[in-house]
């Protein structure tokens, strides 16, 4: 193999595709990128096994060929040459040398007949999407996934359709968030399951698109494609459980906040909470009042009143704040609603006038 | 299925052995990625299918390792034909050591109960691959494989029916779950008829019977579980019949079950036991003995548990009743066993199932009575009287017949029993109903229901 190519263009992409090499130890080849170099494109490749990776740039091919190099070491030489101009590659006797201006590194190559091909989904649908819906919806939900494998349906974010939105929906059993995306082009969705280990990468990927992307899927396989970039990821073979039956309908107490008072509250309660991570809210209408309290037998104690507009009843309540202030990073609201279906039930959280997104937060027993 | 034919070998014998014969001729790395996670979904006529836990793998696997892969197999069992791959899902990881703070303290969402669709009421587990075919099932099985394949056109309605726990929501509910997969748009709805007159009441109640028609009426295959529990709900069997018509007229697949023939269902409206004659019925009969140890391998190899042939031989002629039943012991030694850590012997097989092993049961001729009586639907004291009305005559015969064949009860005591009638009666009767049996098949039929309900 042997081409010339822009350096930024080509550094662009290893970024790109190298985020996935390397995570997997048992096949040393897995740490490299897969370059090859044919009609006029280099093309490069990457996969962890889980999600692989196909980019490709424009070159001036003089001998066309593969090699594996790793994917660290080229990104790392790239990222330190000078900025702009053309550099070389050329493969010769096990190693592959990046030429560019004021000299040559010689980079060892890994043997490129172990390295995989990124499978095609067989016989399975194609519907197009806005690649900003997709990353929208996952963005806001993905984090909620079990991260244990004991259940793979729900170490995953489920994705459907329902009357033109794409709904996304992760949970770990603990707490649940779900984000409707009202899509600009609506498309049938049948209902997928994509494994928490691929969906940040094949989000991140997807952030360099801006426009439409190829989405095919059949019961285990996902790829999308745009521009020159083809992402493919392993889906999970299950079924979801029905979350929406366990979403309570009556509201026994509803408080909304500032997000910025809550969120700063929660904060504070962070530092004084125990290893349980338990925070407190004591909720007194007839007061007026919304108290939040941690504890912990090493550090102290704290209560913060937190003011907000409370509808309902009275409720002394205990969550985890970790998963409390989770909900935040998807709330673009200023105000955010608390719905309390009563003790040892959980609670909704929700932006005030937006509801695309929810987040239901099961109370601890203590 | 199992598969005795080509090796004493069990699938995870096999596929150990092969590994270790894999694992000498290829690196450590390919091997643990590779390989690692793969085992054999099932062995069938030559062919070997090979579960792996995603495209890539398939893919990679069929390339470059298939001919290692059989050349490896067929050294254990030489008339193994062919590899093939296919995607499974991913086996059950081992427990890891999970955050143990967040399960005792907090309560989990109750997402367990969920896992079966509410929009057609399927659960996923019940499927084909996991219905075990034996003698006792296998015309019931055919017919769900024949309306699978030309929905709504042969044998509609389609109406099983068998005693509890023979297998017919799992068979039924399996048409549904295919056709799901085989069609994504067709419309599936599974229904029990319990659940049927609810929502009818329900609608009758909130003005609405107009959004219930038009519900049940969307339905490419409707599925209705135990319809004898439409016995006597009138109105809720109107509705059935309207709702039966208009499937039936637009070519969609109506399946029903029952413990019961539709002609023996009591209070059951004529118009519908004919509709439900107009398309196909089959019974599902009790297992014979070879379908029991299929169905005892089968279930221990889905849950990985070894269980020797003797074991099992000797459970499937131990414990008496349905499926359900048998599903229940093979739970108890499997839990048993993981306490315990070792196979189970014989011996300690005998102590843990004796409560399952049903005694004798001892029936009164009082409950024979009660029984028949209820059964034709007359008044209990009219057997006893001396009475020759013939709606009496006839099951008072039945029932002297049931005491002497099924109880061996001498002549002169079953006449005593009955109103004090002459012993020569009695042999009188059960000589008539004998040889009425040979003919008519509506008696047959009869007397096998209310065999049924002594039981």
């Amino acid at each position: 193999m042997k081409l010339e190519v822009s350096k930024e263009a080509l550094f662009a992409k290893v970024q790109l595709v190298g985020r996935v090499s390397g995570k997997q130890v048992t096949l040393p080849v897995l740490q490299g990128i897969f370059l090859e170099a044919r009609e006029g494109r280099v093309f490069l490749r990457a996969t962890n096994l889980d999600i692989g990776l196909e980019g490709s740039v424009a070159a001036k091919i003089e001998r066309e060929g593969v090699c594996v190099v790793s994917a660290s070491v080229l990104s790392q030489v790239l990222g330190s040459m000078t900025k702009g101009g053309m550099i070389s590659l050329e493969s010769v006797e096990g190693s592959l040398a990046v030429g560019g201006v004021h000299g040559v590194s010689r980079l060892a190559t890994l043997d490129h007949t172990e390295f995989p091909s990124l499978p095609q989904v067989e016989g399975g649908e194609t519907v197009v999407l806005q690649a900003s819906d997709l990353i929208a919806g996952i963005r806001s939900v993905w984090f909620a996934a079990s991260q244990s494998s004991i259940k793979p349906e729900l170490a995953s974010v489920y994705l459907y359709e329902e009357n033109g939105s794409m709904v996304c929906v992760a949970t770990d059993s603990f707490r649940l968030a779900e984000k409707k995306v009202r899509m600009k082009k609506p498309a049938q969705l049948l209902p997928l399951l994509v494994p928490n280990r691929t969906v940040v990468d094949l989000m991140r990927t997807l952030e360099v698109c801006e426009g439409d992307v190829t989405v095919t899927f059949s019961s285990n396989q996902l790829s999308c494609s745009f521009e020159d970039v083809y992402v493919t990821t392993r889906l999970v073979d299950g079924t979801f459980p029905d979350y929406r039956q366990i979403i309570p309908a009556d509201r026994v107490t509803t408080v909304v906040f500032l997000k910025q008072d809550i969120l700063q509250a929660l904060k504070k309660a962070t530092i004084f909470s125990d290893r349980f991570n338990q925070v407190t809210f004591v909720v007194e209408p007839n007061k007026k009042k919304i108290t939040l309290e941690a504890r912990s037998a090493d550090i102290g104690e704290m209560k913060e009143v937190v003011e907000g507009a409370i509808e309902g009843d009275d409720l002394t309540i205990s969550f985890n704040q970790k998963y409390v202030i989770d909900a935040f990073q998807s709330i673009e609201a200023d105000s955010v609603s608390f719905q309390f279906s009563g003790p040892g039930r959980p609670v909704i959280i929700q932006g005030v006038g937006d509801d695309s997104f929810l987040y239901l937060v099961m109370p601890m027993n203590k | 299925m199992y598969n005795t034919a080509s090796a004493s070998l069990s699938n995870r014998e096999l596929w150990q052995n092969t590994l270790t014969d894999i694992e000498l001729n290829v690196s450590k790395a390919v091997f643990n990625t590779w390989f690692k996670g793969t085992h054999i979904v099932k062995r069938e006529s030559g062919i070997v299918y090979v579960g792996v836990p995603s495209q890539i793998c398939k893919d990679w696997l069929s390339d470059k390792h298939h001919k290692t892969i059989l050349e490896a197999i067929r050294g254990f069992v030489p008339d193994i034909r062919g590899v093939e791959y296919v995607i499974a899902k991913e086996s059950r990881q081992p427990e890891e050591h999970q955050s143990q703070k967040n399960e005792r303290l907090h309560s989990q969402l109750p997402l367990h109960e969920h896992y079966i669709d509410r929009s057609d009421n399927l659960n996923p587990r019940y499927t084909f691959d996991s219905f075990v075919v034996g003698s006792f099932n296998e015309l019931a099985y055919a017919a769900s494989q024949a309306v699978v394949n030309n929905l709504g056109i042969i044998y509609n309605p389609l109406f099983i029916y068998g005693a509890t726990g023979h297998g017919k929501t799992h068979l039924i509910q399996a048409i549904g779950n295919h056709i799901k997969k085989l069609y994504p748009n067709k419309k599936v709805f599974y229904v029990t008829s319990e659940k049927f007159g609810t929502d009818y009441v329900t609608a009758l109640q909130n003005n609405s019977v107009e959004q219930f028609k038009a519900k049940y009426r969307q339905h490419d295959l409707l599925i209705m579980d135990d319809i004898q529990f439409m016995s006597g709900r009138e109105k809720t069997q109107e509705e059935l019949f309207h709702l039966f018509n208009s499937l039936y007229e637009n070519n969609k697949q109506i399946v029903f079950s029952s413990d019961q023939h539709p002609n023996y269902i009591q209070k059951l409206e004529d118009r519908l036991k004919s509709r439900f004659g107009q398309g196909m019925i089959i019974d599902i009969s009790p297992p014979d003995h070879e379908s029991r140890v299929a169905i005892l391998r089968t279930k221990a190899a889905q849950n990985d548990f070894f269980l020797s042939d003797e074991a099992i031989e000797f459970i499937a002629t131990t414990v008496e009743g349905n499926i359900r039943d048998l599903e229940g012991v093979l739970n108890r030694i499997m839990c048993h066993a993981q306490l315990k850590n070792t196979t189970l012997t014989l011996d300690e097989l005998r102590a843990l199932i004796k409560d399952s092993v049903k005694p004798q049961k001892n029936i009164s001729h009082k409950e024979i009575v009660q029984c028949v009586a209820s059964f034709y639907d007359i008044d209990e004291a009219s057997i006893y009287e001396k009475t020759r009305k013939k709606e009496v005559v006839k099951p008072r015969q039945l029932i002297m017949y049931l005491m002497r064949n099924d109880f061996s009860i001498s002549y002169p005591a079953i006449g005593q029993k009955l109103g004090g009638r002459d012993h020569t009666t009695v042999i009188h009767s059960c000589e008539k109903i004998k040889h009425d049996l040979l003919e008519d098949t509506a008696l047959q039929q009869e007397l096998y229901q209310i065999r049924a309900m002594l039981k």
